[in-house]
């Protein structure tokens, strides 16, 4: 039993140090590099698996080491983390599987596998965070380990682009620690804990709270694209498939939805933060963004900006679930914590293998791209009618939640039209995609190049993944009722939220 | 047992249709549909399903409402699968259309099981999304066409999922049977009404409609004509139907007017039109507005409301079965060198249509004249006089428009001719068995009636009125169209670079040594500070 | 006894090896790599007594008050001393590789050891005379050391090195004259007990601090050290960089809390902390701005040394006792930090300058494949020097903006804040070219001993002053003359 004592660290280490030892491995050593990268993923998705057993059991697994007087690195799992570790964990193997495919034959991948385990790292490490400090560490290492995979490249773009996002979110991150080091100071050191912590200590300044808010938030926010602190975001689509794959999936964007779900519930308190009136302002902000990303996701005609625009608006729903007080509003926003991850990751592999055999970067060269590319183009497709929130993907589940826990909060009046807006516009920059690459005629050569490799599309490795997330963005939302479905605990999380 | 069946009567499809991509032979997706038809027979009436772990909880259940939708639908489906397997539809991909058939008539099944909202909309979801892609075919027309019916999908996805929503937030389950004599908020009601009269093509909603009908291949046609359809008017009756009367008698007001509206303006656009799918396609709308306007009218007289609406999926069912049959019948008499006997075939079916007495809709009309205490008599006499002269003139056009013949596409024509018209009976006397068909003398005079008003107004109607962007197939749709949206330019894809990141502006100055400064300045600032330092601590002894 | 004798020890091993190898200067590597060994295992003994048994006083000679040499080690100093020895030996194992010549290599190791030397005695000393003195031998040997380098920027600047740091001095033997004129006494802890508020010890403070500012380097009087720290020898800079200047912030803060506490003035603290703000913004800016690499890592310093002079005002506002101890101990924390993160820059970017033929930044495509692991130690060094965690300064800031919450000076957090992302802009800079497209480099290796020091002293600041400091703050507790005890 003692295990669970140690069990964040060693999750943590299942992927460090297959990563520290990837940076030393020459360039050649393939198969080694492979095996270490799958071990590690292999490995780490058991442990969570072990790990998601005690917390359904309650039982109490964390790491502490004190680095100076008061403060603590503490890893801990509860229901929340757990979702978010499995949700990294695992698609952390599918684009491992897909990233080895990709960059075969390309320079530098020892370094670029090494980052990317760190990547991972930082990210589980953020998810396992169980006080602001510790979360305010993994937040910058993160930062620090996605950076070189945005600037992989190495071309002027990649490294403008890497620039740009270091700017935002280096700026985000002081503020963050600002925010976090102003709340330690006066407040204490303060471990999450379900239901919020700071409501019962009458004696801080309310205004003092609201600014700490303000700063975590934006901090926070930046991370997590709400405009006006997206712009990093489609810049840093210049980065590899399986990098942009990842950082609008689980790392970066996510990090910071997860961080400002992590501050208003286990933080601030639901109910506290919006005694506080602190909740109708996320709520515009998360509105406006939904509203601006899609607007602005239409008139891209590059398909990864696209994407990325779309990431903007779609990452917002759960700032939006996050602001509405109600259990089911927090079901709607945590579940889609997972099920934006699972569809936006195959679109970017999708991406990926366009650009990858035909070179196809923009929506306008996707015409017929369904015929050569029936499995990619398929995940894609999937993928994109749960984005607009079409049964049985995964995103309906999410909207549905969101949008009956406004209701229930008597804030429909506004979350509704969000809603549906939102979706119309989703619609209208995704249909038309799936229009072109299903019904448009194929290009000559292509339809040529398709029959001579006998209708073989790409490698395996680059097929599978994408095959794999659209089928499990299927199966969570078609079964999503079912024990340990992404909404089972989501809803557990809820309950245990709002135990008090 | 029943589970298994009523289980696999979406999932069949659903797997066939996937497995479908990557087989030649399409032979095996018969199966679905028939299967579909081997459950509605065999099973019996209140079997039911629970699926608590599928989407946020399902329940399935073939009541009797569900029965015949599930009955006749598969009959339109498997006739329809059946031309698909013959007939190389006209379509960029067949596989990809064979595919997307399949996903259509498993949400179209799906929808007609389900039991709870979530399954419903799936099905319809699936079912409406899909269509989509069967309406594509390479042709200006067909694109246009896709475009505008996808865009109203779209909308009416949406509305739906809305009400749903709210409607699930007002009664706090999504299962059907808890909707019984629950109060709806207005907004919830307002939205479905939305959601499912743009598939019913209300009045406003119904521009895709003739659009699509005109343009898709012809099996889309049949399909979208019969089961899909019909499957807003299931919706109706299975969100709306069941609520209590205070609050819906407005919106059944709202829904008597559209759809008599929808009655008159289907009727008259149907004839100006000057081809015969066009009539059909506007005759539709007519009949549709007819379907709302007895909704409305159930939902005004609470008291009825079983009665009618019984009557009303009689009259649903009749319809379903008809315009596909009609619509098939005439691709086949244009594309097999017009065949006489497929013309008395297509005559057969309009009388039918036209309720003339031992017909389907004969009895079906007896049967809608009892459910509404014979109240409604003069509305009768004026659509089924509306829907005579409709016939009228599809007939007309049938025989006199100047189309090609078609070269035969496909050599096995015989199997699907064979089962045209094994289905023509059944279509012909609708939902009822043929000792139960009804004799109507007043349909027979309405005959009449028509019959000389059209012999006196035929040439009116046939030359005399100009084709106008009015009257178009899919009027609305023209006028609206060149006020067409378009992006403003700053909204419009262009890269942007923020000037602060183009060029790392402090770099733009060469670089000055601070060692450059001179020594005396270098003094000068030394003492400054060494004074400021002094004046500081000393500072202490002045206070 | 060994144990016990530690700081003499300290003193007399390299000054032992500074003579030997400047009589054996064919041995002079293996001597002075052996004598920083062992002072550097002296220096841990002298850490662990301290923290056993608190200040030690040790008089050399055995005279008693006032006329012989007393050496005094508290926490602070203790830290010091580890970490002056620490950075010491692992850049004599670098610079054992980095002077090919022999002639370079029998001319360095005495200048280098003597410099050692003066370091340690300074942050022992316990007295003023002493502490003159030492501070004159560091700029000699400092200055000696800067024009070792063959080129005629050197030379100027070590020339003009030389002229400002016996100004400095010059300045503060003043302040110190005034002292004895009024005290008649020199030692620190003597003085401590007597001094008092009056213009004398006010303007002796003033003149003192004044020289060292000109030594450290604080904005702005920062003008000669650019210069002098980029054009030295790579090992010298790194010295230069990490201890020279700070050891004059140590004494500035060593004189105005431990010794002159009866005298300060808010509004001299506040001013320094001022400067100290203008050099974090000054020095940043700079050091985004240039375009070499070691001139980068200059004003990086300059920048990183007005963090400590922020604590100034910050440390101040604290009464004695716990809360003043924890700023001290973030302080000493983010110059530990500084010593081994500038230190390992300064040694990357001599690989770099010596490896790829240059170091201008703009050119630095190729260099993250040609020599992996020094632009590793560059980003980890970079990640110490923005104070990302988890390095050591992370945990300075984080109690430095605490400290200015608590105190209600929330404006340095601004500068804080600043800072930090300009450091994060100077830094990702060049890591941005190198990982950029290949220009010029060729197929280039470095040696292990040229990339392995400056790789220990990089995951020092990161890694190990970050996990395993928390230590620290009980050191400074237990050990601190500071606190009153």
């Amino acid at each position: 039993m003692d295990i669970f004592g140690t069990l964040p660290l060693w999750i943590l280490l299942s992927s460090l140090l297959p990563g520290l030892i990837i940076f030393l491995l020459k360039e050649e050593s393939i198969r080694m590099r492979t095996t270490l990268n799958l071990f590690g993923a292999v490995t780490k998705i058991g442990l969570i698996g072990l790990m998601i057993w005690g917390v359904f059991h309650e039982k109490t697994i964390e790491v502490r080491w004190e680095m100076a007087p008061g403060m603590e690195m503490v890893l801990h799992a509860d229901a929340l983390s757990v979702l978010f570790v499995s949700l990294s964990a695992i698609l952390w193997l599918v684009t491992t599987i897909y990233a080895i495919g990709y960059l075969e034959g390309t320079p530098h991948r020892s370094r670029f596998f090494g980052f990317f385990s760190l990547c991972v790292t930082a990210t589980v490490g953020l998810a396992l965070a169980g006080n602001l400090f510790t979360f305010v560490i993994f937040y910058e290492l993160l930062t620090l380990a996605t950076y070189p995979l945005v600037a992989h490249k190495g071309s002027p773009k990649a490294v403008r682009g890497a620039r740009i996002y270091l700017a935002y979110t280096m700026a985000g991150g002081i503020l963050l620690l600002i925010g976090a080091v102003w709340l330690r100071t006066i407040a204490g050191p303060l471990d999450f804990v379900e239901g919020g912590v700071l409501a019962e200590m009458s004696h801080l300044d309310p205004w003092a709270l609201r600014w700490i808010f303000l700063l975590l938030i934006v901090g926070l926010g930046v991370k997590a694209a709400l405009v006006p602190l997206h712009g990093w975001l489609p810049q840093a689509m210049v980065a590899p498939a399986p990098v942009s794959a990842l950082l609008h999936a689980v790392a970066v964007v996510k990090a910071g939805a997860f961080g400002i779900v992590r501050v208003v519930y286990d933080v601030f308190g639901v109910e506290f933060a919006s005694s506080l009136n602190l909740l109708p302002f996320l709520g515009a902000v998360a509105a406006i963004t939904i509203i601006y990303g899609s607007i602005k996701a239409l008139s891209q005609d590059h398909l990864k900006r696209r994407l990325a625009y779309s990431t903007v608006s779609q990452v917002s729903y759960i700032a939006l679930g996050t602001a509405i007080v109600g259990p089911l509003a927090t079901i709607g926003g945590v579940v889609h914590l997972v099920h934006q991850g699972v569809m936006k990751i195959t679109l970017f592999f999708a991406a990926g293998n366009y650009a990858e055999k035909y070179n196809v970067h923009c929506v306008s060269e996707m015409d017929g791209i369904g015929k050569v590319m029936p499995a990619t183009t398929l995940s894609f497709s999937i993928a994109a009618l749960g984005m607009i929130g079409i049964p049985p993907v995964a995103g309906f589940v999410s909207k549905w939640y969101i949008g009956v826990g406004a209701l229930e909060a008597g804030q429909g009046f506004w979350v509704i039209p969000v809603l549906l807006i939102s979706s119309l516009l989703n619609a209208a920059y995704f249909l038309p995609i799936l229009y072109r690459a299903w019904f448009k005629p194929a290009k000559a050569e292509w339809l040529e190049e398709y029959k001579k490799s006998g209708h073989k599309e790409m490698k395996a490795t680059l097929v599978w993944p994408p095959v794999i997330t659209a089928t499990i963005a299927i199966i969570i939302g078609l079964f999503a009722a079912a024990p340990f479905s992404p909404l089972e605990w989501a809803q557990l999380i809820a309950s245990r939220e709002y135990r008090q | 047992m029943n589970d298994v069946l009523l289980s696999l009567t979406p999932a069949l499809p659903l797997v066939l249709g996937i497995t479908s991509l990557f087989m030649r032979n399409a032979c095996s997706l018969l199966l679905a549909p028939v299967f579909a038809f081997v459950v509605a027979v065999l099973v019996p009436v209140g079997a039911s399903l629970e699926l608590p772990w599928l989407l946020l909880g399902s329940y399935w259940q073939l009541d009797q409402t569900a029965k015949m939708f599930l009955l006749f639908s598969s009959l339109i489906w498997i006739i329809a699968t059946l031309y698909m397997i013959r007939e190389k539809p006209a379509h960029p991909s067949p596989q990809i259309y064979r595919c997307l058939f399949m996903l259509a008539m498993a949400g179209n099944f799906l929808l007609i099981l389900a039991a709870d909202m979530v399954s419903f909309y799936l099905g319809f979801a699936m079912m409406g999304l899909t269509a989509y892609g069967l309406i594509l075919k390479p042709s200006q027309h067909a694109r246009r066409a896709a475009r505008v019916y996808l865009g109203f999908t779209v909308v009416g996805e949406l509305a739906l999922f809305a009400g749903m929503i709210i409607l699930f937030n007002a009664v706090g389950s999504i299962q059907f049977a808890d909707l019984v004599e629950q109060t709806f908020p207005g907004l919830a009601v307002a939205l479905i009404l939305l959601g499912f009269g743009i598939k019913l093509a209300l009045p406003g909603l119904h521009p895709w409609l003739p659009l699509t009908y005109t343009a898709a291949p012809v099996i889309t046609v049949a399909v979208l004509s019969g089961p899909m359809m019909k499957a807003g008017l299931l919706g109706w009756m299975r969100f709306l139907a069941p609520a209590a009367e205070d609050g819906m008698q407005i919106w059944g007001e709202v829904l008597l007017w559209l759809g008599a509206l929808g009655v008159f303006w289907g009727f008259v656009l149907a004839m100006m039109q000057r081809e015969a799918k066009a009539v059909l396609a506007y005759s539709s709308v007519s009949k549709m507005g007819f379907v709302s306007f007895l909704f409305g009218y159930a939902l005004v007289y609470p008291a009825q409301k079983e009665l009618i609406l019984a009557a009303l999926t009689l009259f649903a069912m009749h319809h379903l079965l008809l315009k596909p049959m009609l619509f098939l019948g005439l691709a086949d008499y244009r594309q097999r060198g017009f065949n006489r006997l497929k013309l008395i075939g297509i005559i057969f079916l309009s009388l039918s249509m036209v309720a003339v007495p031992f017909s389907g809709g004969a009895t079906v009309k007896i049967e809608l004249a009892e459910a509404t205490a014979k109240g409604l008599t003069a509305f009768f006499v004026m659509a089924g006089l509306a829907s005579a002269l409709m016939m009228m003139h599809f007939l007309y056009l049938v025989k006199h428009e100047t189309v090609k013949p078609v070269r035969q596409v496909s050599q096995q024509t015989f199997d699907h001719t064979v089962i045209w018209w094994l289905l023509l009976p059944v279509a012909w006397w609708g939902p009822f068995m043929p000792y139960e068909t009804g004799f109507d003398l007043k349909s027979l005079i309405i005959l009449f009636v028509a019959l000389t008003i059209y012999a006196l107004l035929k040439r009116w109607f046939t030359t005399t009125v100009k084709p106008s962007p009015w009257t178009q197939p899919g009027d609305l749709y023209h006028l609206v169209q060149p006020l067409r949206f378009t992006w403003p330019v700053y909204l419009r894809s262009r890269i942007k670079r923020p000037p602060f990141f183009s060029r790392p502006f402090y770099l733009s100055a060469s670089q000055q040594d601070d060692s450059g400064i001179s020594l005396i300045s270098k003094g000068l600032l030394w003492l400054i500070l060494l004074a400021l330092l002094i004046i500081a601590m000393l500072s202490a002894g002045v206070g | 006894m060994m144990i016990n004798d530690a700081i003499v020890w300290l003193i007399a091993i390299p000054l032992l090896a500074s003579l030997l190898s400047l009589v054996f200067p064919k041995k002079g590597t293996a001597i002075a790599i052996a004598g920083s060994i062992l002072g550097l295992l002296a220096s841990v003994a002298l850490v662990y007594q301290v923290y056993q048994s608190g200040p030690i006083t040790h008089e050399l000679g055995g005279w008693k008050d006032g006329l012989g040499i007393v050496l005094r080690v508290d926490a602070m100093s203790a830290l010091f001393i580890v970490m002056t020895m620490l950075v010491v030996t692992m850049v004599g194992f670098y610079a054992s590789a980095y002077f090919t010549d022999a002639h370079k290599k029998a001319q360095f190791w005495p200048l280098w050891l003597m410099m050692v030397v003066a370091l340690i005695a300074l942050l022992a000393s316990g007295d003023l005379f002493n502490l003159y003195v030492t501070l004159e031998l560091l700029g000699l040997s400092a200055v000696g050391l800067t024009a070792l380098s063959d080129n005629r920027a050197a030379v100027q600047a070590a020339i003009r090195y030389l002229g400002i740091g016996l100004l400095g001095s010059l300045v503060f033997l003043m302040g110190v004259a005034l002292i004895y004129t009024a005290y008649g006494v020199l030692d620190l802890a003597m003085l401590a007990t007597v001094v008092e508020a009056e213009p004398a010890a006010q303007l002796a403070l003033a003149l003192m601090t004044a020289g060292l500012l000109i030594k450290s380097a604080l904005f702005p009087m920062h003008f000669w050290l650019p210069a002098a720290h980029a054009n030295a020898p790579a090992p010298v800079s790194a010295a230069l960089s990490a201890l020279v200047v700070k050891v004059s912030v140590y004494l500035i803060i060593r004189l105005w809390f431990d010794v002159f506490s009866p005298v300060l003035q808010p509004t001299a603290s506040f001013m320094l902390g001022v400067l100290g703000a203008l050099a974090v913004v000054w020095g940043s800016w700079q050091a985004l701005r240039a375009e070499r690499l070691k001139l980068m890592a200059a004003y990086s310093t300059v920048a990183q040394l007005g963090y400590l002079f922020i604590f100034i005002p910050l440390v101040m506002a604290f009464p004695v006792g716990e809360e003043r101890n924890t700023a001290l101990a973030a302080f000493l924390l983010l110059a530990l930090t500084h010593a081994f993160a500038k230190s390992a820059l300064f040694l990357s970017s001599g690989v770099v300058l010596q490896r790829a033929g240059h170091d201008r930044i703009a050119e630095l495509g190729g260099t993250a494949r040609a020599l992996p692991l020094t632009i590793f130690v560059i980003a980890l060094a970079g990640v110490a020097l923005i104070g990302l965690p988890p390095s050591g300064s992370f945990l300075g800031k984080w109690y430095l903006i605490s400290s200015a919450v608590q105190t209600g000076q929330w404006w340095w957090i601004v500068v804080i804040a600043m800072g930090s992302l300009l450091a994060a802009g100077y830094m990702f800079r060049i890591l941005g070219h190198a990982f950029g497209p290949d220009e010029s480099i060729g197929k280039v290796m470095a040696k292990g001993s040229e990339e392995i020091p400056a790789l220990i002293l990089a995951l020092t600041a990161t890694v190990v002053l970050g996990f395993g400091s928390a230590w620290m703050w009980d050191f400074v507790n237990l050990a601190s003359p500071l606190a009153g005890n």
